[in-house]
C-alpha cells in the first residue's frame, strides 16, 4: 500500500475512499474513506467527515473524524466536528468544537464517581442536566434523580393495595358458588344460567310476608314489578 | 502551575468533602469531593480523585475521575488515567493517551481564511 499525498496548493471537490495512507496538505472539499492512515498537515484543510485507521490532524477539520483506532491532534489543529475513536489524543494548542467519544466511556457508567448522590438538589440536578445535554445515553443521572422522587411519594403505594383487595372480593365468591353447584349438578355451561330463576323467587318472597300494622296491600305496592305475578 | 504548588491547599486521599470549594488559590484535591469547585487559581485533581463537581479553575488538570462540567480558563489537561465525563470548556486543552473524555468540547477559533465561521 502506497501514501497518497495531495500537496499544499491542489483543491479536491469530491470524496476520496480506498486503501493505503493518505497525507493532506492542501484542500479537499468532500468525505474522506480509507482503511489506512489519514494526516492532516498544518497547511492541510479537509471540508468533510474523515473515517480511517487512525487519524493525526496538525491542519483544520469541518466534520467528523472517525477512527477505528486512534486520533491524535497536534498543535495548531483545528477541528469543528465530533470526534469518535478508541483513543483520542490532543496536545497543548489544538482546539476542538465538538463531541468526544472514546473506548473508555463506557466504563465511566459504572464507576464510583456516578453512583455518589448529591444531598442537595440545586448543584446535583445542574451537574445531571448539563451533562445530560451533550449525551446520547445517561443512565447515571436517571439514578441520581431517582431516590429523591421515591421518597416525596411513599403515599402512592396505599391505592394499589385497595385495588387489589377490591378485585379480590367480587371474584372469590361467585368462584365458590359455581364450584359447590357444578359438583350436585352435571355439566358446567347449564350451572351458571341455574342461579339467576333460584335466588330471583326467594327475593320476591321476602316481602311477601305481612306487616302487623301496615299490611299486605302497601308491602307489595313497594315493590311494584311484583304486583302482576301475584 | 508547580511553582504555585507549594501553597496549594490539598485534600487528602482519605478525606471526603460534600460542599462547594470556591475562593482564591491553588487547590489540589486527592480525595473525594462532591459539589462544586469554583476556584481563580489552578485545580488539580490527583490520581486517586473522585470528584462529583462542575470545576471552574484557572488551570485544570485531572488525572483522576471526575463528573461534571469543566471551564479551565487556560489550559485543562487530562493525564493518563484521567476519566472525565462532561462538557468541556477551555482556552487550551491537551488529552493525554490513556486519557478519557466524555462530553462535549467547547473552544474558541477560528478555522482561518478558507475556513466557514
Amino acid at each position: 500500500m502506497r501514501t497518497s499525498r495531495v500537496p499544499s496548493g491542489v483543491i479536491i471537490e469530491g470524496q476520496i475512499r480506498g486503501q493505503g495512507d493518505l497525507v493532506i496538505a492542501g484542500l479537499v472539499e468532500g468525505a474522506l474513506d480509507v482503511d489506512g492512515l489519514v494526516v492532516v498537515e498544518s497547511s492541510g484543510q479537509v471540508r468533510g467527515p474523515i473515517r480511517a485507521r487512525s487519524i493525526s490532524v496538525s491542519g483544520s477539520v469541518q466534520g467528523p473524524l472517525t477512527a477505528d483506532e486512534s486520533v491524535r491532534l497536534e498543535p495548531g489543529a483545528r477541528v469543528i466536528g465530533d470526534v469518535i475513536a478508541a483513543n483520542v489524543s490532543a496536545a497543548l494548542g489544538a482546539m476542538v468544537r465538538g463531541r468526544v467519544r472514546m473506548a473508555g466511556a463506557e466504563r465511566l457508567d459504572r464507576t464510583e464517581g456516578g453512583t455518589v448522590r448529591a444531598p442537595w438538589s440545586s448543584t446535583g440536578t445542574l451537574i445531571a442536566a448539563r451533562t445530560a445535554t451533550g449525551m446520547i445515553a445517561s443512565p447515571k443521572i436517571e439514578r441520581v434523580a431517582a431516590p429523591a422522587i421515591e421518597t416525596a411519594h411513599p403515599i402512592e403505594e396505599r391505592p394499589k393495595r385497595s385495588r387489589t383487595a377490591h378485585a379480590v372480593v367480587p371474584v372469590a365468591p361467585p368462584l365458590a358458588a359455581t364450584a359447590d353447584r357444578v359438583e350436585v349438578t352435571a355439566p358446567a355451561p347449564a350451572a351458571p344460567p341455574a342461579p339467576p330463576p333460584g335466588p330471583a323467587p326467594a327475593r320476591r318472597a321476602a316481602p311477601s310476608p305481612v306487616m302487623p300494622s301496615i299490611g299486605r296491600v302497601r308491602a307489595r305496592r313497594k315493590d311494584g314489578v311484583d304486583r302482576d305475578p301475584a | 502551575m508547580s511553582e504555585s504548588r507549594e501553597r496549594a491547599g490539598v485534600i487528602g486521599a482519605g478525606l471526603v468533602v460534600m460542599g462547594r470549594l470556591r475562593g482564591e488559590g491553588d487547590m489540589r484535591v486527592e480525595g473525594v469531593l462532591e459539589g462544586e469547585i469554583d476556584l481563580d487559581g489552578d485545580v488539580s485533581l490527583g490520581p486517586t480523585s473522585n470528584v462529583v463537581a462542575p470545576v471552574r479553575g484557572r488551570s485544570v488538570e485531572i488525572e483522576g475521575e471526575l463528573v461534571g462540567n469543566v471551564i479551565a480558563e487556560r489550559d485543562l489537561t487530562v493525564r493518563a488515567g484521567g476519566r472525565v465525563r462532561g462538557d468541556v470548556r477551555a482556552a487550551r486543552l491537551a488529552i493525554d493517551d490513556g486519557a478519557v473524555i466524555d462530553g462535549v468540547l467547547d473552544m474558541a477559533f477560528d478555522l482561518g481564511p478558507g475556513g466557514a465561521r
